[in-house]
């Protein structure tokens, strides 16, 4: 293969935090004092008086789906850019003007809402590229919520859902009607 | 995208294919329309916080952050310099222009173990400073084989460090669902693998094959690429180039493992590092974890298939490259 | 490989017109030829695709199944008598094995496939040939060998090295001439153990022990 000094991609890694144990959607959904479908219509970054940078994320609510929410929410996201200095937390979803999400909210101690869980409380709607359609990838543990076991890559049991499945199954696990489905066996 | 703002990028640069190419994700910044690869080019140096928590004083942790710092410039051909200067009260995460690594409590994080922060000029480029924070909400130890019950710190610590010189997550790792909810680390190959193990848990404090292949791709001598190969191909999904296809190279021979993505939209991906040997590639989707925590928000990463293997054994010889050719994955 | 099969041919040619002069005289000459060697299959034991769960324990990505194929291969050789009983032979082979591996097991549920690479593998080896039994127009012998081998990917991406050891006994039968005369022409058939060290497989294990079946012509000079 004759790649010729290429530059293959450019891509931002929002890689991690290194974490414990993930939460399950179930416990993230739990954790969220509001969920809500929205695009953001602004970010900006700001100084905290710990001396850390955070960005300030505006977004305009398109449905509510857990507790209430305006037309317009603010969330902080670690990492930001105050004038000529960018602070970045890899692990951290980055947020951009028009990104479409539904957002998994909670408060932090200063009452300001934080995504829950981190990019955990993040799901994006993305638009495929053969179908044309947005759709939301599904977490990693879905439906499997009583049950325990591996979670196989490339499970045809994940697909993506359009929204309004998503927002379905947010209902059902709000309301805690979400039945475990039986694994395979490996 | 404003041209001016600068980004933490995963670059993957490829050379022809006489020449070992670099295949790890890994961070960067984008500095105009420029990606440039996050590297230290001089000596990391690093206070430690004077902040002592249950089971670790700060010269414990120090210790722990200079032995990971050791970890990772213990591969062969590999230089990686850093430098303790001191002790500070300063906290991780603040911009004050210190790389500080400590303890700090951020209940907003609740099950973040660590995270790595890096502070850049937006104009150059340039790494200001890179906090490390290890959460305080944590039971920590250093002891020499681990304590039940708490966090190494050192296998934490070598993640994160991973994170500062560089390196972003790899994937070579299985999960599950633990009976109740949550998931946790089945088994892994690979310290950068975004999940931990369990407290009690220090085996993270040493370095696996994708580990090595990782740092040696960014500090590795001209000497060491000289010693190691690549295999480069694509992944396709019905004749359509599968972007963030996370591939796997394993030598029948040695048994390691080493990882990568395919990082364009016609699914091109390279495997660097790897010794000489031949190899079975594996391509799979990585829709099992927070695509965020790997990939820019702006990549549009295919999930919609299922693993699949390369149709045939691909041989690798020292400093040079080999095509695994096509692999053609199923739709789910 | 093309260029082997005709240096046997052309020293076939030799020696068949060179045969019937020589026939006659009273001391074994040199001798030349060439033999197919066949080579049983091979299974054996892969490094396996593990993670490492937290207590320690494999935890395999999938599983392996490794073997070579049964190979054909071409040897040509040249041989001096050093004595009424021994002969000084070289010989140089080539075959081309079928490295194939089995994957199963998938920790995903990936479908199982075999994989597969044909590897061009070529010998140089120097042996010692002794007649221990010889008849009026046959010869028991055995024979020792030792050299090197080379072995090279189908894309020609990896190639190594490893050495070579032999040991076998057969039948050489004199169509025309005979053991005890120069010249001539027969057959030989030979059971033979082969083992190598290195080259390419798909194991960790440094040596590789395999029995052969060879048969072929040789021309007395």
């Amino acid at each position: 293969m004759a790649l010729a000094a290429a530059l293959l991609s450019i891509l931002q890694v929002a890689t991690a935090a290194h974490t414990e144990a993930p939460a399950d959607f179930r416990t993230i959904v739990a954790s969220a004092e509001t969920i809500a479908r929205g695009h953001v219509t602004d970010v900006r970054g700001t100084t905290l008086p710990t001396g850390e940078i955070v960005s300030a994320v505006t977004v305009a609510v398109d449905d509510t789906l857990k507790g209430t929410a305006d037309a317009f929410l603010s969330l902080i996201v670690p990492g930001g850019e105050v004038g000529r200095v960018r602070t970045v937390m890899p692990g951290v979803p980055r947020l951009r003007v028009n990104d479409a999400a539904v957002f998994l909210l909670r408060r932090g101690p200063d009452n300001v809402w934080r995504l829950a869980a981190l990019s955990s409380g993040l799901y994006r709607l993305r638009r495929e590229p053969v179908t044309g359609r947005v759709v939301i990838d599904p977490p990693a543990v879905i439906g499997q919520t009583a049950d325990s076991g591996g979670i196989d890559r490339g499970s045809e049991r994940r697909r993506p859902m359009s929204v309004l499945e998503f927002e379905a199954l947010v209902r059902l696990v709000v309301r805690g009607q979400v039945q475990p489905i039986r694994r395979r066996a490996r | 995208m404003n041209a001016r703002t600068v980004l933490l990028t995963a670059v993957a640069v490829a050379f022809v294919a006489a020449a070992p190419v670099s295949g790890y994700l890994k961070l960067g910044t984008l500095v105009g329309t420029a990606v440039r690869g996050l590297r230290w080019n001089g000596p990391v140096r690093y206070f430690v916080t004077d902040r002592d928590v249950p089971g670790v004083t700060a010269p414990d942790l120090q210790r722990a952050v200079a032995r990971a710092f050791g970890t990772w410039g213990s591969p062969s051909g590999v230089t990686v310099q850093a430098e303790f200067v001191g002790f500070t009260p300063a906290e991780p995460f603040a911009s004050e222009g210190m790389s500080v690594i400590g303890f700090r409590s951020r209940p907003d994080l609740e099950r973040t173990l660590g995270a790595t922060t890096f502070t850049l000029d937006a104009v150059t480029g340039d790494v200001l400073e890179s906090d490390i924070f290890l959460n305080a909400a944590f039971p920590w130890s250093t002891a020499p084989a681990g304590e039940a019950q708490r966090f190494d710190v050192e296998s934490i610590a070598l993640h994160e460090i991973g994170h500062l010189l560089g390196l972003g997550h790899s994937a070579l790792g299985e999960t599950e669902l633990m009976p109740g909810g949550g998931r946790r680390v089945i088994a892994k190959g690979a310290v950068m693998f975004p999940i931990a193990f369990p407290p009690g848990n220090a085996r993270d404090r040493v370095l696996d094959p994708d580990d090595v292949a990782g740092v040696s791709d960014i500090y590795g001598s001209a000497s060491r690429d000289r010693t190691v190969g690549s295999i480069s191909g694509r992944v396709t999904l019905g004749g359509r180039g599968v972007f963030g296809a996370h591939l796997t190279a394993f030598n029948t021979t040695t048994g390691d493992l080493i990882a990568s993505f395919a990082l364009d939209d016609e699914g091109h991906f390279v495997i660097a590092g790897l010794s000489a040997g031949i190899y079975i590639v594996r391509a799979e989707p990585l829709d099992d974890g927070d695509i965020d925590s790997f990939f820019d928000t702006q990549s549009q990463v295919d999930v919609g298939f299922k693993p699949a293997y390369a149709s045939r054994l691909i041989g690798v010889s020292a400093g040079s490259g080999a095509d695994a050719g096509e692999i053609k994955v199923p739709r789910k | 490989m093309r260029l082997v099969v005709a240096s046997l041919a052309l020293i076939a040619a030799l020696a068949s017109v060179r045969a019937a002069e020589a026939q006659a005289t009273g001391r074994p000459g040199i001798e030349a030829g060439f033999r197919l060697v066949a080579m049983g299959p091979i299974r054996f034991d892969g490094a396996p695709a593990n993670l490492i769960s937290a207590d320690g324990r494999p935890y395999a990505l999938f599983t392996v199944s490794n073997s070579v194929g049964a190979e054909l291969g071409i040897e040509g050789h040249v041989s001096a008598p050093l004595s009424a009983v021994f002969r000084a032979e070289g010989a140089v082979s080539v075959a081309q094995p079928t490295l194939r591996t089995r994957v199963s097991d998938d920790v995903e549920g990936a479908d199982p496939v075999t994989v597969t690479d044909r590897l061009t593998r070529v010998s140089l080896e120097a042996a010692l040939v002794a007649q221990v039994h010889r008849g009026r127009s046959s010869a028991w012998f055995v024979r020792a060998g030792g050299g090197w081998t080379r072995g090279v990917t189908s894309d020609r991406s990896l190639m190594a090295k490893g050495t070579v050891a032999t040991v076998g006994s057969g039948v050489k039968y004199w169509v025309r001439g005979g053991p005890r005369r120069r010249g001539g022409f027969g057959v030989d058939a030979e059971g033979r153990v082969v083992a190598r060290w290195q080259g390419l497989t798909l194991d960790g294990v440094r040596l590789h022990i395999v029995p052969a079946v060879v048969a072929g012509l040789f021309f007395g000079f």
